[in-house]
């Protein structure tokens, strides 16, 4: 019976799985005033013109969990959604050009909306279907295809141009040559796709998740594929005719280009961490109690008993605790640093070391500690001193050395309204590499004079 | 509670990792990512212990030899991977290992920004796909540390998705099995002398021993990198390591340590020719040895003093340290070691132009050498003192000696051309051409591309006038050393001998142009080709202005000495070349080294 509760109990603290909706809970207090709705969502319903926003933030903060809920929002407000998880299927991630995002967004939208009519899209591949039939490795002609076969296509393409390493290059200066009249015929698309929506229907919204997935890749004296796609080629990204949002890796709001990332975008949206300790290293009680917040809805799914006995046994009550006592869940949550994802690693780590209910404070320290190494060797030897020196200053440059270790999640990012109602952002370690000796030894070089 | 939770020391045993891998498993009710830290021959131990602790469940597994760049379509082509809970991956290693390479940086090359795995940007873009497709199966990498790191800093977002790293070999011991690893392999690299090789393995070494702060293995790593910039003839870099191993020796206080760096900056500074510098240190590394009564140390030490000394044309200190090595070298009983600083001193003497003390130190050499153990070292050290013996007699005047010492040296070895070479030259001072030109022709079968005993051998041609044999020898001279003007010289005089004199005048012309100290012999040696031709205006102004340059070192009195002893030979008059000798010795025409 208690093996059968763990199991449940740890399989709702997946970390790859979004929560159902039941589970969601409203962070905006302790993310820093942030909600999606307003970030977002408003940006959209209040705009005439079509947006191109920015979003990003740390891996595993919630990222995706906060669009799906823009996205139903959305819907409610009478928007056709597309939502994109780009996959290998879209993109090489080592090798991604803007011209592989744009054809990306092209085929989610071909694929979403079906138009009977008139289709900018087939016409412009139709036009083009001599030079781009050998992409899509077939000899057939176009007009002998069904329109299913027309629209697959796309995907074709994109499959073809990824599989390809070999030939990536010419097959993109192919694919380039034709961007312009694409983006066109994209936007024809978008428009004939408007007129078939409900009447009472307010436009369409891309939403392409996972581009931050995009590894940096940069070659001696050329710039960053980042920069590449996000600065150089913006005017694409942003040309569409249709309200999107694209995910972007944190690094990237955070470089030296981000002003001309201002400049290019609207300001970038950055999801922030829950706020689970102040700057001055104390501990935030409303931050705790919304992650604890977080694991009560989960398991009250599973039984609504478990809410009870949450933090303890219970008198009177035949049931099983969560946790030993409030002390161990406090150290599950505060050991986090307000990250939603490693909140729920610790908790299957720590049922990894338990039997039986409840989650005693050793497996919870066998947890930390085993979750701390991974930090251990994320660190690489040169980076302890850069992070002891933040940690210090509670700030953080804006080199690549920093943006790397944000990226990896070594350092985050808090923000919160002050009394005056201000906006502050600041900045540590992650609390789990606080416990390492290796980082104690080079804060206390940092510390002495 | 304190926040920071500082780590804890006590690591779970390997027992309890594998229960917790075991309830995690279990636990598990479909897709999922599972990684555990060990090695190869671990991996298949925990794989058995697994599939028999948890019957219950469906297993496959992929295992790699080789490098992969798609993970789904092998595990979507595994037969019945709708039936299966768990896959077992081994070797997805070898798919991360050709993007390793050596560095400075850190840790090695791990997080390079110009390349990604291909495999590590496949899981890390399509850990939804494997989500969506796979519900049923949790996936178990079986990975050394290396791989975990790797996934962990460049397939950030696929990891992220993991049930963590369950680890049974922990770092320590990996890092410690490694850096034995990695110096075992230096070592063998320095021993069949592939120094660039040892210095790349060493410099893993290094960085391991660093993160490990193994201190005593750090001083041995540099020391060892030392060694091997030394011998590759990087001095510089040589002391630097050596200056890093000496900083941490001195910290833990070990003093051989010390002494030994010390001694080999000392060594790489007087290679580079700093000298002052080089006796800094060994004096250093010296009052370390005497210190440590290391006797063998401060007789070396001592005797490379004495070298750097020699070198600044200090003589008397260069001599007392020799002396001192030499007295603690007899002491301690070292044939090799003394029969080393017994030829410095006789070098020393030699320069000093005191030659017979000189033959005393060679003679004591060759006495010692019979001492030595190993018949190479005894051969080498002996056929050494040989010729310097020979070179020293041969300074003296006292041919016939000298040429007995060479033909000792001949009876250990014929193979050294050396002494060959040796031998001809005294022949050939002697007037004895005929047996300069065959012990020369000796040389010439052990090397042939000896240019100067091509011209050599050419010029005792010349000197019993066969013409036509020493200008193919000349021309061969030439042909391997085309800057060498004392050749060009030579071929002119023997073309002039068989009346060609435009190529003469043309060989003294381009040999004039090669190098300005032979225009006087130029000067004279057109005179008689330009008379024969009938330019006796040119002759003449040639004629004039050899007596206005000609300085009477420019090896003339070789030229001299030699073609007196041909011309008593040729003579039959044989016996009077040492008294000729004598007489040149008498009025003070010190015979150089030709």
């Amino acid at each position: 019976m208690a093996i059968d509760l763990l199991t449940e109990i740890y399989s709702s603290f997946e970390p790859f799985q979004p929560p159902v909706k039941e589970a969601y809970v409203q962070c905006e207090d302790v993310r820093g005033g942030w909600e999606v709705v307003r970030e977002l969502g408003r940006k959209i319903t209040r705009s005439k013109q079509p947006t191109c926003q920015l979003y990003s933030g740390h891996r595993g903060v919630g990222k995706s969990t906060e669009l799906l809920q823009l996205q139903e929002y959305l819907v409610k407000e009478k928007y056709f959604v597309v939502y994109f998880a780009a996959d290998d299927e879209d993109i090489e991630p080592q090798d991604a050009e803007y011209a592989d995002i744009l054809f990306a967004c092209t085929r989610h939208l071909v694929e979403a909306i079906e138009l009977k009519g008139h289709n900018p899209l087939l016409i412009w591949m139709k036009d083009r279907w001599e030079s781009l039939k050998e992409l899509a490795l077939t000899d057939l002609s176009f007009e002998g295809l069904s329109l299913e076969g027309q629209i697959s296509q796309f995907a074709k393409i994109t499959a073809n141009l990824r599989a390809t390493p070999d030939k990536r290059r010419e097959v993109r200066q192919k694919i380039n040559a034709n961007t312009p009249s694409l983006v066109e015929a994209l936007n024809d698309f978008i428009k004939e796709a408007a007129k078939t929506l409900d009447n009472d229907g307010r436009g369409i919204v891309l939403i392409a998740d996972n581009l931050d997935r995009i590894v940096e890749t940069q070659e001696e004296g050329k710039p960053s594929n980042y920069d590449e796609i996000y600065l150089n080629r913006s005017e694409i990204l942003r040309g569409l005719a249709c309200h999107v949002i694209y995910t972007v890796p944190i690094a990237m709001i955070y470089s030296g280009q981000a002003t001309q990332l201002e400049n290019n975008y609207d300001t970038p949206n950055v999801l922030p961490m829950v706020m689970a300790r102040n700057e001055d290293g104390s501990e935030n009680q409303a931050g705790l109690d919304k992650l604890k917040e977080l694991i009560c809805r989960r398991v009250s799914l599973i039984d609504q008993r478990l809410v009870q006995t949450l933090e303890g046994q219970v008198l009177g009550l035949d049931f099983p605790a969560v946790f030993d006592s409030p002390e161990t869940l406090r150290l599950l949550c505060s050991m986090s640093g307000g990250h939603v994802r490693n909140l729920m690693q610790l908790i299957q780590k720590a049922i990894d070391w338990t039997d039986e209910l409840p989650i005693t404070g050793k497996a919870a320290r066998r947890s930390v500690e085993e979750i701390r190494e991974t930090y251990r060797k994320t660190v690489q030897e040169d980076q302890w001193e850069v992070l002891a020196r933040s940690c210090h200053r509670r700030e953080m440059d804006n080199d690549g050395e920093h943006l790397r270790l944000l990226l990896n999640r070594c350092l985050l990012e808090y923000r919160y309204y002050d009394e005056n109602d201000t906006l502050q952002t600041w900045y540590n370690v992650h609390p789990l590499i606080e416990g390492i000796p290796r980082f104690q030894a080079a804060l206390k070089k940092i510390q002495s004079p | 509670m304190n926040l920071s939770e500082l780590s804890e020391n006590t690591a779970p045993s390997k027992e309890e990792v594998y229960h917790t891998l075991l309830r995690s498993l279990r636990r598990r009710k479909g897709f999922g990512i599972v990684f555990v830290q060990c090695s190869p021959a671990e991996a298949a131990k925990l794989i058995q212990d697994i599939q028999k602790d948890l019957p219950q469940k469906q297993v496959g597994n992929l295992k790699f030899d080789e490098p992969i760049d798609n993970l789904y379509d092998l595990v979507a082509e595994l037969p019945d991977r709708e039936d299966l809970n768990i896959v077992f991956i081994e070797g997805l290693e070898k798919s991360l290992e050709p993007y390793i390479k050596p560095g400075y940086g850190g840790d090695g090359d791990y997080y390079n920004l110009d390349t990604v795995p291909t495999i590590l940007g496949h899981l890390n873009q399509r850990r939804e796909i494997f989500r969506d497709h796979f519900k049923n199966i949790c996936f178990v990498f079986f990975l050394p540390l290396f791989a975990v790191k790797y996934i962990i800093r460049r397939a950030p977002d696929f990891y992220d998705w993991s049930a963590g790293v369950f680890e049974f070999t922990t770092e320590a011991d990996i890092q410690k099995e490694d850096l034995a690893q990695y110096k075992r392999v230096g070592f063998q690299y320095r021993r069949q002398k592939q120094y660039d090789q040892a210095i790349e393995v060493y410099q893993q070494a290094l960085l391991i021993s660093r993160e490990m702060g193994d201190l005593r293995n750090e001083v041995d790593i540099l020391d060892s990198l030392g060694a091997a910039h030394f011998r590759l003839r990087q001095y510089e870099d040589a002391i630097r390591f050596y200056q890093q191993s000496l900083i941490i020796a001195q910290d833990i206080k070990d003093r051989e340590g010390e002494s030994n760096a010390l001694y080999f900056i000392g060594d790489s500074y007087y290679y580079l020719g700093q000298y002052e510098q080089a006796i800094k240190f060994t004096q250093q590394s010296l009052a370390l040895a005497r210190e440590l009564n290391n006797y063998q140390g401060e007789s070396i030490a001592l005797h490379n003093i004495g070298f750097a000394y020699y070198n600044l044309k200090q003589y008397p200190q260069a001599i007392e340290c020799f002396q001192k090595s030499l007295t603690i070298k007899q002491e301690i009983d070292n044939p090799q070691s003394e029969s080393v600083t017994l030829n410095s001193l006789g070098r020393v003497h030699n320069t000093l132009g005191q030659d017979k003390q000189a033959i005393n130190y060679y003679r004591k050499q060759l006495d010692v050498a019979y001492k030595i153990d190993s018949h190479k070292t005894r051969n080498t050290t002996t056929m050494n003192a040989l010729r310097c013996l020979g070179n020293t007699c041969e300074r003296l005047g006292n041919y016939e000696e000298a040429i007995s010492y060479y033909d000792k040296a001949l009876e250990i070895s014929l193979d050294n051309y050396w002494v060959w070479f040796d031998k001809a030259r005294i022949l050939s001072r002697m007037g004895r051409s005929e047996e300069a030109i065959s012990s020369y022709e000796k040389v010439l079968e052990i090397k042939p591309d000896h240019s100067i005993s091509h011209h050599s051998r050419a010029l005792a041609l010349a000197g019993i006038g066969c013409y036509e044999e020493s200008i193919q020898g000349f021309r061969k001279a030439i042909e391997l050393r085309p800057d060498n003007a004392t050749s060009w010289m030579c071929l002119g005089g023997s073309l002039r001998s068989l009346r060609r004199y435009e190529e003469s005048l043309a060989c003294f012309d381009k040999a004039a142009e090669l190098e300005y100290a032979w225009k006087a012999f130029e000067l004279s040696g057109r005179v008689i080709p330009l008379l024969r031709l009938g330019r006796f205006k040119e002759a003449f102004i040639s004629g004039y202005k050899f007596l206005l340059v000609f300085k009477a070192e420019w090896g003339v009195r070789e030229w001299v000495e030699r073609r007196v002893a041909v011309t008593l030979t040729r003579l039959g008059l044989q016996k009077l070349v040492p008294v000729w000798t004598k007489f040149l010795q008498l009025i003070g025409w010190r015979v150089k080294d030709w």
